[in-house]
């Protein structure tokens, strides 16, 4: 922003109103607002109650007074922007709403859930970034050569495999010819059972970070060649550094930026996205949740979660953007 | 499908010169991966034509139950199913079927996000922050369950699942031509030409939208590969393409029970799925490479 | 009564939820690994939603009343033939005109929270069913009951408006078992407490639920110490955990899992269902409306293929009743076998020569074969000029139009119980709740429904039912297809389970792991 230099408050406030920071925030709350409007009128429009879904055909035996009652009790006889605001005031007041068929809060169910997902969600990230890493170097260190080609043809094939194939080709194949199943088992929470968590959640993560490998891969790959053509990298080298030290302290440290807001966008499109991976495997995740209450028309539970995956998804991509703008301050002046 | 599609588009290098005459068609078959996508992407259109031309060795609804759950042979090249449909034929016209949905989503979400990212780019102000807000909320909602949800509030027809996952994919493309649009603005050559007295709407047609041309390219030929494998993805979570149309999606899924006992009916349509998926993949890192030559074959 | 609807319920959820998928939640408990397996158990019974609803009179969802089948008791039970016997109370002395029913409670039977169960509960626990406000499904399958009394302690009296021969079989079902009068509903939704075989311990929300054995149980030990009943929602994911030995015993309802899952410590057991599946046609539809338009629809099917591409041949073609002491004979119907030349001359009859177009509504999602019996009924019909439109709905969708009635045929798996009138009658009779859904009644049916319900003689009951039977048939009401079968996958350590028609798990609270 190239405002001229004022005094008065009110140039005060309007640079405060554009700074980046606050518009960045400012841009984020009114997200989350759309994404919670979004969810609400997509239930809404969905076929069904959550009458038709706990009664099922039987619901056609309920008469009309036995229905309002029913109507009532669920909270659906209020007008639309009733049912909005209560539940959205509710959100402020920390209330996430309550699921009948779990018999438990929204929150309490949220609390159970998400650290399931995240557990996921940062193994196959880490899973992701040292396949991706490993192979994005290894195809930048000889461009064009086989090794480039090969581990491009794998990285892309493995982005081309739906996940709910190989993952249950990966689980039976395993199962059958090793007796390997830990997924068959009660799902071990990470403070409960470790030895068993960590056997659940292996496959899952794997097939997850091989599917999320590629972009990194390819990112990587990018980055480094662009910064090994860099000035600064020759000119490092006309002064004498050694070539193994200027690979590691210039070019990769250098390429890792965009790398690591990659691995930013891919973590937040996990914390929905593994929903398919939670149902091979049995995982109760947070995407099951909503798909859960989706089936079941449970809105409280599906407009709250759905919310909070937002406000991670929007969250992470705030952290990598600040991250990255303090790592690059160019990005300031966008 | 997996995720979605995360990579945000790069910022093109430098503002590119005025289109030169398919540059990027000859990059294209100067590098290998992309020619080999261009090749398979070209065979599996050809097979799913041959579909839609009704060239089949046998129509893919109709039903043979005397000859039902039989192994591949010279006669069914890839087996037949439970109710003695021929799978080859049945997978040509699921490939047909995907590529008809991936297409529809596409151009759907190509159009509408590209017209949208342009307008936000070249016009900014209100307009950008409002197409940018809209953008982040479809970003921020978890896309394979907005997908589901959108499907499912729509009576099932390909074209509803085209329209669910245009919606998820629209905002892919806003930003995707907002990006070069913001560069591309401030290019030399385009300033030059508004100095020169161009109006600005010419001047987007005349020197902004036709370099644009490669990006999108590439993002649609990414895209029409994961949509593929959100519609299979849909159908896995029971929201896919409704019977008798075969689709690919779910041929694999309903094949994932009946593979125990009839192994070719996962076989069939599961190759098949990969290797269209695969082919449009290499074909958009191709373009993207031919795009780009940062990112190409460089030594 | 209607266990019957409370099955198409049941199956509509349970598979709605079911492949809609689902499951959320977490755990708090690491309790139990397979490590802590011993005799006793816990035996580890999957399945492929959650128990949602823990409140017997509203379960619907057949989860759930295999979950509460083992924690509540009901006034009768049932034998492996399905006919009513003693349970909480030995069989009833009916009076002469067959309006008084008298109960003997047996004595010393207790809640597993100590207190014990008398007439008093039993009275409540009807009553309750009966008001309105509890919205308990079993309401419409006891309408016949006019009054409730308990003169002492050890017996009940149910006084009936009318004589209602499947009174019986409405008093063995959960949405009919006893709870304890001092518990409030609320709290009994979230801590069941019964007086079946097992007690309820704890519960992960779509993870798992736990029972403990009933030492008291009042017909003997329970042969577990514990039974776990764990939801793996993706049927291939639940056959693996059956070949590894983390889960001990499933139900499958498709031949292909069941084989799936069958390896050398893994039995399955076949067994036939009670559910029908059919082509329900709208009668008052336009479409439908003509007898010789319905009657064509009826000879262009040859159930056998579809029995043979839908179900892999694992089935048998039925008529509308198909409780074995009332069964239908599939051959009293026009053109038990498919005709051709008969289906083009109904459609000339019917003034459409060249065929008509119809649309059919198809559930996805709710029970595997819905997809596959609709793609072959339609290809046969294809076969003279009867074009069928397939209109897929996910099951909220499906049940909200099929309740509506706003259809003009449709595919669906219908319940059965084993008594054959609560099933029909709030279909085919004029004031039946469910008659919009049906499409079809006529002053003949009314008529013999009436006698079939006023009729205690079983040998003059199955005339009576055995002439509804054809007169549906005859008018083509519904198209009837066929009842599939149950594949009850068990663990060779588990023993003691009778497997029972229609998948019944009335052995199981006997059944040990060995």
């Amino acid at each position: 922003m190239t405002a001229t230099v004022q005094l008065s408050p009110w140039g005060r406030l309007g640079r405060l109103v554009t700074h980046p920071v606050v518009r960045r925030v400012a841009e984020a709350v009114l997200t989350l607002v759309g994404v919670s409007v979004l969810t609400f009128v997509v239930l809404r429009v969905l076929p069904g109650d959550q009458i038709t879904a706990a009664y099922g055909t039987d619901a056609g035996d309920l008469t009309g007074a036995q229905r309002a009652q029913l109507r009532a009790y669920y909270g659906l006889d209020q007008p639309l922007t009733g049912q909005y605001l209560s539940w959205l005031g509710g959100i402020l007041t920390g209330n996430l709403g309550f699921s009948s068929n779990a018999g438990q809060s929204v929150a309490h169910l949220t609390a159970h859930a998400l650290p399931v997902t995240l557990e996921l969600a940062v193994l196959a990230i880490v899973l992701a970034l040292a396949l991706g890493v490993l192979g994005g170097l290894l195809a930048a260190s000889r461009p064009g050569a086989l090794r480039d080609g090969v581990t491009q043809t794998a990285s892309l094939l493995a982005l081309s495999a739906p996940v709910f194939l190989t993952g249950t080709v990966l689980a039976r194949v395993l199962a059958d010819s090793f007796g390997w199943n830990p997924n068959g088992q009660a799902y071990a929470p990470l403070t409960g059972n470790l030895p068993l968590n960590l056997q659940q959640m292996v496959l899952p993560a794997l097939v997850l970070g091989v599917s999320i490998a590629s972009p990194i891969a390819q990112t990587t790959r990018t980055a480094v060649l662009d910064i090994r053509g860099e000035d600064f990298i020759n000119t490092a080298r006309a002064k004498g550094v050694p070539e193994r030290a200027l690979q590691v302290r210039h070019v990769l440290r250098n390429a890792l930026i965009p790398v690591v807001t990659m691995s930013g966008l891919q973590f937040g499109f996990l914390l929905g996205g593994a929903v398919v991976v939670e149902q091979v495997f049995s995982l109760p995740g947070i995407g099951r949740q909503v798909l859960l209450g989706m089936g079941q028309k449970e809105y409280a539970v599906v407009q709250s979660t759905v919310l909070v995956i937002a406000v991670l998804f929007v969250l992470v991509n705030l952290a990598t953007d600040l991250v990255y703008r303090l790592v690059d301050p160019r990005v300031w002046s966008r | 499908m997996s995720v979605l599609p995360s990579q945000r588009p790069r910022p093109l290098a430098s503002a590119a010169p005025p289109a030169r005459r398919h540059p990027l068609l000859r990059g294209l078959v100067r590098n290998r991966s992309g020619l080999i996508g261009a090749v398979l992407t070209l065979v599996v259109v050809v097979t799913s034509a041959a579909g839609l031309l009704g060239t089949l060795p046998y129509d893919p609804a109709t039903q043979d139950v005397s000859a039902a759950l039989t192994a591949p042979s010279g006669q069914h090249w890839l087996g037949t199913d439970q109710f003695g449909r021929d799978v080859f034929s049945r997978v040509a016209a699921g490939l047909g079927s995907s590529l008809l949905v991936a297409a529809g989503a596409v151009a759907v979400s190509g159009a509408v996000g590209v017209v949208l990212g342009v307008v936000a780019g070249y016009f900014g102000g209100v307009l950008d922050r409002v197409i940018g807000v809209l953008t982040n909320v479809l970003f921020a909602f978890p896309s394979l369950l907005l997908a589901l949800a959108l499907a499912a509030t729509l009576s099932r027809s390909r074209a509803t699942v085209a329209l669910a996952i245009a919606v998820v994919y629209a905002p892919i493309f806003v930003r995707v031509a907002r990006g070069p649009v913001l560069t591309l603005r401030g290019a030399d050559y385009v300033i030059a030409a508004t100095a020169v007295g161009q109006r600005r709407l010419a001047t987007l047609f005349t020197h902004v939208l036709p370099n644009m041309r490669g990006i999108v390219l590439v993002q649609i030929t990414l895209s029409l590969s994961w949509a593929v494998l959100t519609e299979a993805s849909l159908s896995f979570l029971g929201f896919g393409t409704p019977p008798p149309a075969a689709s690919l999606g779910v041929m694999v899924f309903d094949a994932r029970t009946l593979s125990s006992v009839a192994p070719w009916l996962l076989a069939g349509p599961g190759v098949a799925l990969i290797v269209f998926v695969f082919g449009l993949n290499l074909l958009g890192a191709g373009l993207r490479d031919a795009l780009d030559p940062r990112a190409g074959d460089r030594r | 009564m209607l266990r019957r609807d409370r099955r198409t319920t049941r199956r509509l959820l349970a598979a709605g939820a079911a492949a809609t998928a689902l499951a959320t939640m977490a755990a708090c408990s690491g309790s139990d690994n397979a490590s802590s397996k011993g005799a006793g158990g816990p035996l580890v019974f999957g399945i492929t939603a959650d128990a949602t609803q823990l409140l017997p009179w509203t379960a619907t969802a057949v989860q759930s009343q295999h979950v509460l089948g083992q924690v509540y008791s009901s006034l009768l039970d049932q034998d492996d033939k399905l006919n009513p016997v003693a349970g909480l109370a030995e069989l009833p002395h009916v009076s002469k005109d067959g309006r008084t029913y008298t109960f003997t409670l047996k004595s010393g039977v207790t809640f597993t929270d100590g207190s014990a169960l008398d007439s008093d509960d039993v009275k409540y626990s009807l009553d309750r069913i009966l008001d309105p406000d509890t919205k308990a499904v079993a309401r419409s399958s006891l309408a016949a009951v006019r009054k409730v009394t308990a003169p002492d302690k050890t017996h009940v009296v149910l006084t009936l408006k009318a004589q209602d021969a499947s009174l019986l079989t409405a008093l063995t079902s959960v949405n009919t078992v006893v709870l304890p009068s001092d518990k409030p509903l609320a709290s009994l939704k979230r801590k069941p407490v019964g007086s079946g075989p097992y007690a309820y311990r704890n519960r992960t929300p779509n993870q798992s639920l736990t029972l403990v054995r009933n030492a008291d149980y009042f017909r003997g030990r329970p042969g577990l110490r514990s039974l776990e009943f764990r939801v793996i929602q993706d049927k291939n994911s639940l056959a693996s955990a059956l070949r590894s030995g983390s889960v001990d015993m499933a139900i499958f309802d498709d031949s292909v899992t069941a084989k799936t899952a069958k390896s050398g410590s893994v039995s399955i057991h076949t067994v036939d269902q009670l559910d029908y599946h059919a082509l329900q046609l709208r009668a008052d539809s336009r479409t439908f409306r003509g007898l010789d338009t319905r009657l064509a629809v009826q000879c262009a099917i040859d159930r056998e293929q579809v029995v043979k591409t839908a179900a892999l041949g694992q089935g048998k073609v039925v008529g509308p009743f198909t409780s074995p002491a009332f069964a239908s004979d599939p051959d009293a119907r026009p053109c038990p076998k498919r005709d051709i030349k008969a289906a083009k001359k109904h459609l000339a009859d019917a003034g459409r020569p060249k065929g008509f177009a119809f649309t059919a509504l198809v559930p996805q999602g709710l029970y595997s074969t819905a997809t596959d019996e609709a793609q072959n009924l339609q290809a046969q019909l294809g076969d003279v000029g009867i074009k069928m439109k397939i209109e897929t709905l996910d099951s909220s969708a499906y049940v909200d139009r099929w309740l509506a009635g706003k259809f003009d045929a449709a595919i669906a798996l219908n319940g059965a119980v084993a008594d054959p009138a609560p099933a029909y009658a709030r279909y085919f009779t004029s004031d039946g709740n469910f008659n919009k859904v049906a499409g079809y009644h006529s002053a003949a049916l009314d008529k013999l429904f009436a006698e079939g319900i006023a009729t205690s003689d079983t040998g003059a009951r199955k005339e009576i039912y055995a002439k509804i039977s054809r007169n549906l048939e005859d008018n083509a009401a519904w198209i009837w297809l066929y009842s599939g079968r149950s594949y009850i996958a068990t663990n060779t350590r588990v023993h003691g389970f009778r497997p029972v028609i229609d998948a019944s798990l009335q052995s199981l609270w006997e059944t040990k792991l060995g």
